[in-house]
């Protein structure tokens, strides 16, 4: 009988796996479809986050973006006001009850006004947070806190590379940090500050495009103390790590004795001679009109908050340059028929660092918000 | 660069843009060679220059070897220029630190200055491929390679560049001679290969590593158990590692058309040690057996002859491993295990009577021994770990049996042991099982998960870099 000459491939491995052209093509469509997009769709439609009592995220979720996405999809449910902004809206020295957004809950006597301020948050991370991960707030009323301190340098406004030259900084390890990294544009050159490897930035776009990476990272920051998987396996030799995943998320901030009391004075902060940059120069303020114009387009209603800053902080130098970027802040404003607030100067005592009330201050600002359109009762 | 960094996906995204088309012209072997010289220059570009010269000088005793009536001259001129790189480079710091120590013992007052020379990356690895050329056409094996551009971008090829497999000429050459033909099962063959290298290095060597490092860098706190524990780890650390690196570079290659020799073979499923260095790092073990312990005599003359040459190419290999005391006693320990088993390896007895499962073990576990040797950062730092653990020490972390493995990580044990079970396996007449459909996909699919997962922005080096 002829035999049929079996057709031979080279020797392959020293294993067994070695698929054919058709099953590596429906493996890497199963892998794409299921495992990289439909399983973390899955996995967000059946998370559960705890946002029971006071509306704001918890500081240990300050970084989890894929969190922030659920967070924004609950305030929209049950908030008609989003209120956006970094550290001074969300309440750096005060506990949940004296926040600028629960102070404006507690005068209207409703849920109004959600809490969707993160800690460090300046206005190029905003941008990245509103194209990324806040689409839901399309349409929604939204003020959002504009800090001038992010221009009160080159360093802070990422325009330029902190270079350290305190010894004990260097020996501190003290390098000025960029806050929410992830948030930025990965590849520009304009952002000098941020100057990570190639496979960084490249981590940063996966887990910005692929759901997969953004629940992987969510897993790490929620149940593994924002531990490498590996180390947190080698660290904890006892546990499984499978059962520390849990499909329910507390996210709101519990911690209420966090009020603080001592004015920058008390805690020893001197005067400040910073340069302030001009607008045109300055990142920040480029990005700030980016989100203007983004949220503009998304059909918001805007209200910005301009400040506070800590006046008595600044040499007087520093102060009239202030003074007349605020007046540029204003005016390009009131040139795009937006509505906002320029925060008042208020007592020396009320200010908790260069731009952070403390509860009584917090008063203050709330006064002024409560006269805004935005605010008030439809007729 | 390392293969599992987004640095190289994009390299090797637009080396393959413009070598598929270049593959049909006589180009391909200049693009070959640009693309290789970016790679390794990428590390430092002042590589190069040495890389070059290797090249240069090999080829051009090549050319000499077919014309010139002093071929042994030539040869020999060859060899000790490739020597002396390899030893200028890699041994300059070693014999120094040495020579000083000496010169300490002998109350000599001389300070020798520390060289302080950066070791270039796979060194060892080029040095020999490229010596091999030339020994191989003096021996009239392999034709002489009058196109530079060709000979270079075999010198320098870069999947295999700086950590193996150490090509021969006869096998790499022939293939460079000729306009590579890709089918598509190349590709997904590369794919497999590439996905199961990714896996040993990112899942499990890196993984294991950590508990390597923790368990290593202070043996002084350990008791016997975990150090057994972290010695077994590192021996599945390091064969992942270098493997793995091994299954990325073949996988590489074979997506480019060329075909890369197996480089390890399931080394921890070896029933004697002989079967070992048939099984580990093969380029390597067959380049000492070829250039090493076959002109040393080989199997030939008296026995005392033999076990010397057996001897002295252990050793050798040890030291080609690492300019340190612990990799001569690798090697030491490897020959002097090799020779004390060889007549047990033929006997009837060890053939026959004994369970495969248990020469396995046995096999296994003189491997690890050494592994200890080469793991440790100093010959002191190894025999403590060793005494430690061959006097059954405690310590105050672990004070029970039972707390001991619960110190050790499940999830390290069970990664480890799904491994061992699918080599047994695979060299098993059960075979078969792990080539359905089913299992190939499963297998792809959850080690393509087990990737994503350990993956981090962090990327580690691959061991054998240092060499």
């Amino acid at each position: 009988m002829h035999k049929r000459k079996k057709k031979k491939r080279d020797p392959f491995s020293s294993n067994a796996v070695r698929l054919s052209n058709k099953e590596l093509v429906v493996t890497a469509i199963f892998i794409i479809i299921v495992v990289l997009f439909l399983a973390p769709y899955i996995w967000f439609k059946m998370e559960k986050i705890d946002t029971s009592g006071q509306f704001r995220l918890a500081s240990k979720h300050r970084a989890n973006y894929w969190l922030y996405r659920h967070w924004v999809a609950d305030a929209t449910k049950n908030h008609p006001v989003i209120f956006l902004g970094d550290s001074v809206v969300w309440g750096m020295y005060v506990n949940n009850d004296n926040t600028i957004p629960a102070k404006i809950n507690q005068a209207l006597g409703k849920k109004t006004v959600a809490n969707l301020a993160i800690d460090g948050l300046h206005s190029i991370a905003t941008k990245g947070l509103l194209e990324n991960y806040a689409s839901a707030i399309r349409d929604k009323k939204v003020i959002v806190h504009y800090n001038p301190l992010w221009m009160q340098s080159k360093i802070t406004d990422l325009s330029h590379i902190a270079v350290i030259n305190d010894e004990e900084d260097r020996d501190m390890d003290r390098a000025p940090q960029i806050n929410h990294p992830r948030l930025i544009p990965q590849f520009s050159q304009e952002i000098t500050a941020y100057n990570e490897g190639f496979s960084e930035k490249a981590g940063v776009l996966r887990e910005r495009y692929i759901p997969f990476f953004a629940l992987l990272n969510h897993i790490r920051l929620s149940f593994f103390n924002n531990d490498d998987f590996k180390q947190w396996i080698i660290d904890h030799p006892n546990e499984n790590p499978l059962t520390k995943i849990a499909l329910t998320i507390d996210a709101c901030e519990r911690d209420k004795n966090k009020n603080y009391d001592r004015d920058w004075e008390t805690s020893g902060m001197t005067k400040q001679n910073w340069p302030w940059l001009e607008p045109e120069e300055s990142l920040q303020w480029k990005a700030f009109q980016q989100i203007v114009q983004l949220l503009k387009k998304r059909n918001n209603e805007i209200c910005i908050m301009i400040g506070p800053i800590n006046p008595y902080m600044l040499t007087a130098e520093s102060l009239k340059r202030y003074r007349a970027l605020q007046q540029e802040i204003c005016a390009w404003l009131k040139s795009q028929n937006v509505e906002y607030v320029l925060v008042k100067d208020m007592p020396p005592k009320m200010y908790a660092d260069a731009s952070h009330p403390l509860a009584d201050g917090y008063d203050l600002i709330v006064k002024q918000l409560l006269k805004t359109k935005i605010l008030l009762p439809k007729e | 660069m390392l293969f599992h960094t987004y640095e190289f996906i994009v390299f090797f995204a637009i080396v393959m843009a413009v070598y598929l088309p270049l593959r049909r012209t006589n180009w391909w072997q200049l693009w070959l060679l640009i693309a290789s010289y970016f790679f390794y220059g990428w590390w430092n570009p002042l590589f190069l220059i040495l890389i070059f010269y290797s090249t240069a000088l090999n080829y051009f005793v090549g050319l000499k070897l077919g014309t010139s009536r002093f071929r042994k001259s030539w040869l020999t001129f060859c060899l000790i220029n490739n020597l002396f790189l390899l030893g200028f480079f890699k041994y300059a710091g070693f014999f120094t630190d040495n020579v000083r120590a000496l010169f300490q013992i002998l109350n000599i007052p001389l300070d020798i200055p520390d060289p302080n020379i950066l070791l270039p990356v796979g060194i060892s690895f080029f040095t020999f491929q490229a010596m091999s050329y030339s020994i191989d056409v003096f021996r009239g094996e392999v034709k002489i390679e009058k196109n530079f551009v060709r000979f270079a971008a075999f010198v320098a090829l870069f999947p295999q560049l700086v950590a193996g497999p150490i090509e021969r000429a006869k096998a790499l050459l022939p293939q460079m001679r000729h306009k590579p033909l890709i089918r598509w099962h190349d590709l997904s063959d590369g794919i497999s290969l590439f996905m199961i290298g990714l896996f040993k290095k990112i899942v499990m060597a890196d993984f294991l590593a950590i508990y390597v490092e923790k368990i290593y860098n202070s043996p002084e706190n350990f008791g016997a158990l975990p150090l057994v524990f972290a010695t077994y780890a590192f021996a599945w650390q390091i064969y992942c590692d270098f493997s793995g690196y091994t299954d990325m570079a073949r996988g590489i290659a074979k997506i480019m058309g060329i075909r890369l020799m197996l480089n390890f073979n399931n080394p921890y499923t070896a029933v004697d040690l002989g079967d070992f260095w048939r099984r580990w790092h093969i380029s390597l073990s067959s380049w000492f057996k070829d250039y090493v312990y076959i002109p040393l005599g080989g199997n030939r003359g008296f026995k005392y002859s033999v076990y010397r040459n057996i001897f002295l190419t252990m050793l050798i290999s040890g030291f080609w491993h690492g300019a340190a005391w612990t990799f001569v006693v690798w090697g030491a320990l490897n020959g002097i295990g090799r020779l004390a088993t060889m007549k047990i390896d033929r006997s009837d007895f060890y053939r026959n009577k004994i369970p495969k499962i248990l020469k396995q073990l046995l096999v296994f576990n003189f491997i690890c021994v050494t592994w200890v040797f080469f793991r440790a950062e100093t010959v002191t730092k190894s025999l403590l770990i060793l005494k430690r653990i061959f006097t059954g020490a405690t310590s105050s972390i672990e004070t029970t049996f039972l707390s001991t493995f619960q110190n050790v990580p499940a999830v390290m044990f069970l990664l480890i042991l799904a491994m061992w079970v699918y080599q047994l396996v695979f060299n098993s007449k059960s075979k078969g099982l792990l080539e359905t459909r089913f299992m190939r996909i499963a297998s792809i699919v959850t080690t393509t998960i087990l990737i994503l997962i350990f993956a981090t922005s962090a990327n580690k080096q691959f061991i054998y870099f240092q060499f």
